[in-house]
């Protein structure tokens, strides 16, 4: 027999977000589906931006399988939240900052309680995807899985996530000038590393 | 290969794919995660939570019933009217207990039914205070862990020794009164 239940989280979730869905008329129809507590139209919203919010776990952690705690995390967070998108950003850009701020809490838990050690022996290190085969990019990936972790989430977030150095910081706490300095040093690592 | 420059390291960054997608499927594990309660521990555990959130239930409405007279928006008028008759016998329509039943469960089906009867008493008198949509979301939701524990009980009827039919239910009546103590609070802020 299967075990047929849901949550209290599902049902204030609901609830709650119904007035909330009427003040966002911008909102395309899967999220404002998704926002009065419709979970087909959430899973909708997966498939379109799993693979985006994977990358960015995969390239802040620099560990395949703990992105994908960090994916299943941002998701779940996801629908929590979701009544509070109004819509003044894309709901991919409303995404990808939830998912870094589920990255970097998840750090500072972690920091606390020394639960994870990640070295550059680790085997779980985010080289590349299986399904590329550009020996360049696997070498780039892998180089950037290998930076020291400040200068990596720099880089991944401005280089590759196009986030200006204002909004890192604001998005890890760091200073704006630490942000451009581990850029630097990111981007010197790199140079050396793919000679 | 020479050292690339900057322009170079520009390039090739502009190059990696923006998307990924990991090797297995997570959506059954979120979908997991946003329907389902976390688990909890050992079924002694869960019996002792199930006292405990009866007890702890039966509180939670009370305090539903004096927010909604001490002061919010839309609250009903006062007196608050106490739970009719009617909504307590409806209360007491459920399902009987399954045959087989071992003494040692009496005492935390008591607690389930005394914490259901009391929280569903409120929620019959008060649902008035919701929305349509909200009422008809909840009775969904009550509707889907009712069968699912009228199921198990069935199941367990059939097979009384099993620990596993037993834990099963166990979970399903702790679903059952985080639900209700949920929506009762929900009639608390929400009315």
């Amino acid at each position: 027999m299967t075990a047929v239940g849901l949550s209290p989280l599902v049902l204030v979730h609901a609830a709650v977000t119904l007035r909330a869905v009427d003040a966002a008329a911008e909102i395309e129809p899967t999220v404002r589906a998704a926002q009065s507590g419709d979970l087909t139209a959430f899973a909708r919203i997966y498939r379109e931006h799993v693979g985006r919010v994977y990358a960015l776990c995969v390239r802040l952690s620099a560990d395949r399988v703990f992105a994908e705690q960090l994916t299943q995390d941002t998701f779940v967070r996801a629908w929590e939240r979701i009544a509070t998108y109004r819509g003044e950003s894309s709901f991919a850009t409303w995404l990808r900052r939830l998912a870094i701020n589920v990255v970097m809490a998840e750090r500072r838990v972690a920091s606390r309680r020394s639960r994870r050690v990640v070295t550059t022996d680790d085997e779980t290190l985010a080289a590349a995807p299986r399904d590329r085969t550009d020996d360049a990019d696997i070498d780039l990936e892998r180089a950037v899985a290998r930076l020291p972790e400040g200068a990596r989430t720099v880089f991944v977030l401005h280089a590759i996530e196009g986030y200006r150095h204002d909004e890192i910081a604001e998005l890890t706490g760091i200073a704006e000038g630490t942000s451009r300095a581990h850029l630097y040093r990111a981007r010197e690592i790199l140079k050396k590393e793919l000679t | 290969m020479s050292q690339p420059d900057d322009r170079e390291l520009d390039r090739r960054v502009a190059k990696l794919p923006r998307s990924m997608h990991p090797e297995r499927d997570l959506w059954a594990d979120i979908e997991n995660r946003i329907v389902m309660p976390p688990t909890m521990g050992s079924l002694a555990a869960r019996r002792r939570k199930i006292v405990v959130a009866g007890a702890a239930s039966v509180i939670a409405a009370a305090a539903a019933v004096t927010l909604l007279v001490t002061g919010r928006v839309r609250r009903p008028p006062w007196p608050w009217p106490a739970p009719s008759a009617a909504a307590i016998a409806s209360s007491l329509s459920m399902p009987p207990a399954p045959v087989g039943e071992v003494p040692e469960n009496a005492k935390e089906r008591a607690a389930y039914r005394t914490a259901v009867l009391a929280l569903e008493a409120s929620l019959t008198e008060n649902r008035r205070y919701l929305s349509t949509d909200a009422v008809a979301r909840i009775d969904q939701s009550l509707g889907v862990l009712d069968h699912a524990i009228e199921a198990t009980e069935r199941a367990l009827a059939l097979d009384p020794e099993s620990a596993e039919l037993r834990s099963q239910l166990w979970d399903e009546y702790q679903q059952k009164i985080d639900a209700l103590t949920a929506v009762v609070d929900l009639v608390a802020r929400t009315s």
